[in-house]
């Protein structure tokens, strides 16, 4: 394909209606992965308490089920007869086939990567700093803001990078847990599978685009937190 | 007063590297003063001073200062007060200076910490890099700095937010020879001036020296002896404690010849005598040490090149260790002096308590530090 006529393509309301849901979607749910996933995390890397295999497992469970079983258990847990669903109902909300669906199946298959990488990070914190900050008067919160977040940053923001990339590409569970609906629901991906099926000149188009963004996002993301880029990481941690 | 009655059964903490024993100390410490806890590695130093930092939970016993308990294994539901509601400063092994601060902010750490804004905070560690003698290097990250100004990068951090209770893990250990020997001086008189109640932990007995007003020494995870320099150097009560602490140890004022050469030896002159040192290029009061296997014994004045020769009786011939090869021998001299030579030796001179013997050592043989 000509790149006239892909880049005529790739400006195509369908197309960038594709792409800004999916930017919106992934940004959201990577968000909300970092909120849920922080806390988790700590609590991995800083604590012995019962249960804690358990919640380790369970956090890696999205890794490995097939995504559409996550999109199913989903819809199970937020359909009208499911536990969330019911209370939500109760409230008068759906979620779902809406957008927020799309940022829920995300975020769940998300979720492990983050985790995974944040308690690594968190754990290699020597617990010397840690204690220091305490014995310098900050308590935990204070002592995780100042000392460890900074500390275990870059391998918080590669979990970050991981879930984001992670929720870019999600199909399975989204198609499951929120449908096709152009415009609501329909991710880049979706859009994908769909047009494979009646333009395969439109799918490859996409195909590029999806590409050609994710790679750049992946480069500017690597030089950020190396190179000339680490400086200005490190610059941000000192403040 | 800081009060402390801790247990600790260390070995169910199946991870550490001495396991096997249980850490049971009992001590009080008059406000305002140094105690030095000595001991071999593994005797339960570092534990000691997490317990009173906070930074672990003893199994029993009772943690006070100055009426306020910190923690208290009898009180109803159990008194405890962790680390960062302590007014402690803890200076560790190395130091842990947060490597994503300038040296600046790992001073200010403290006081913003107690919710100071981070401008005041600066403005107030600014005097600190200053009488710690690192205001020029305030911007810096602490890994552009030697270990000697990491050192006072971390005194000063631990003295910004003014603690009633300074902790200090060996702060010298992580320090070459030549820049402990420079360090430890300024380390003593920033404890002096601070004037705040100090525990310090170490191995070298040198070291529990210089710096306990009062020496306590642990062993196996019990205190064996606590009390002043003086009585620790006089009546060692366990072969330990003897051996740690075998050395002469004299503080006085150092004095050089109007005239003499440059590179001549110097005087000491202290309360109970003069000593010949070499020239340290020091002025003031000094320490002198010298250790018990540099000083000679004769029956008869020496000639050669010995410049401290004393006459004296001697007082005591003990076995060191008990059924060892040497023997400590302690001259009534002025100075008093302690002395090790092999039982061979003893027995071919035939000391024994009461007998008139000379001490010799040469200046070399005498370390001279502030």
């Amino acid at each position: 394909m000509p790149p006239l006529e892909l880049a005529r393509r790739a400006l195509s309301p369908p197309v960038t209606q594709a792409l800004r849901l999916s930017l919106v979607t992934s940004v959201s749910a990577t968000l909300a992965v970092a909120v849920i996933g922080l806390p988790v995390a700590y609590l991995l890397a800083t604590r012995e308490f019962p249960g804690r295999r358990v919640l380790e497992t369970l956090v890696e469970m999205p890794m490995v089920i097939p995504p559409t079983v996550a999109g199913v258990g989903l819809l199970l847990a937020f359909g009208r007869a499911g536990l969330a669903g019911g209370a939500l109902g109760a409230l008068g909300l759906s979620i779902p086939f809406t957008t927020m669906a799309v940022v829920i199946a995300e975020a769940f298959v998300g979720l492990p990567f983050f985790v995974t990488a944040a308690t690594a990070g968190l754990r290699e914190v020597e617990p010397k700093y840690r204690e220091a900050a305490f014995t310098l008067g900050a308590a935990p919160p204070y002592a995780f803001r100042r000392v460890l977040l900074p500390l275990a940053l870059p391998s918080i923001l590669a979990g970050g990078v991981m879930t984001w990339a992670r929720a870019l590409g999600e199909f399975g569970a989204t198609i499951t847990f929120a449908g096709n609906l152009p415009g609501r629901t329909q991710t880049l991906p979706l859009a994908v599978y769909i047009a494979l099926q009646t333009d395969l000149q439109a799918a490859v188009a996409l195909s590029v685009i999806l590409l050609i963004f994710s790679f750049s996002l992946l480069l500017i993301f690597r030089s950020l937190s190396s190179g000339t880029g680490g400086t200005w990481f490190r610059a941000q941690r000192t403040r | 007063m800081l009060s402390v009655r801790v247990n600790k059964d260390r070995s169910a903490k199946g991870g550490t590297p001495h396991p096997g024993f249980a850490l049971d100390v009992h001590l009080e410490q008059e406000e305002g003063r140094t105690l030095v806890v000595v001991g071999e590695s593994g005797a339960g130093k570092t534990t000691l001073l997490r317990l009173l930092a906070g930074l672990e939970v003893p199994d029993g016993g009772r943690i006070a200062l100055g009426g306020e308990t910190w923690f208290d294994a009898d009180a109803p539901g159990r008194a405890w007060r962790p680390a960062w509601a302590r007014p402690v400063g803890y200076v560790g092994q190395d130091y842990a200076l947060f490597p994503h601060l300038t040296v600046r902010d790992n001073v200010a750490f403290g006081l913003a910490a107690r919710g100071w804004r981070a401008g005041a905070a600066r403005e107030r560690a600014a005097p600190l890099l200053t009488r710690f003698g690192i205001a020029d290097l305030a911007g810096r990250s602490p890994r552009e700095l030697s270990g000697g100004q990491q050192q006072r990068a971390a005194l000063a951090r631990a003295l910004a937010t003014e603690p009633r209770l300074l902790l200090l893990d060996e702060p010298l250990s992580a320090l070459d020879q030549g820049t402990r020997q420079e360090v430890r001086g300024e380390l003593r008189d920033a404890l002096a001036r601070s004037g705040c109640t100090a525990v310090y932990v170490t191995h070298e007995p040198l070291e529990a020296l210089l710096f306990g007003d009062r020496i306590a020494v642990l062993e196996a995870g019990r205190l064996t002896q606590i009390g002043d320099r003086e009585e620790l150097l006089r009546r060692p009560r366990s072969p330990y404690v003897a051996s740690l602490l075998g050395a002469n140890l004299f503080r006085g004022t150092l004095t050089r010849d109007p005239g003499a050469p440059t590179g001549s030896p110097a005087r000491v002159e202290t309360p109970q005598g003069s000593l010949v040192v070499p020239d340290p290029g020091l002025s003031g009061e000094v320490y002198v040490s010298v250790s018990p296997r540099d000083i000679t014994l004769y029956l008869a004045p020496p000639v050669g090149s010995a410049q401290n020769i004393f006459h004296g009786e001697i007082v005591e011939v003990v076995p060191q260790p008990p059924d060892g090869e040497r023997v400590r021998v302690v001259v009534r001299s002025r100075p008093p002096l302690v002395t090790e030579v092999t039982r061979t030796a003893a027995r071919a001179l035939n000391l024994a308590p009461g007998t008139w013997v000379y001490a010799g050592f040469k200046a070399t043989g005498a370390a001279v530090y502030r």
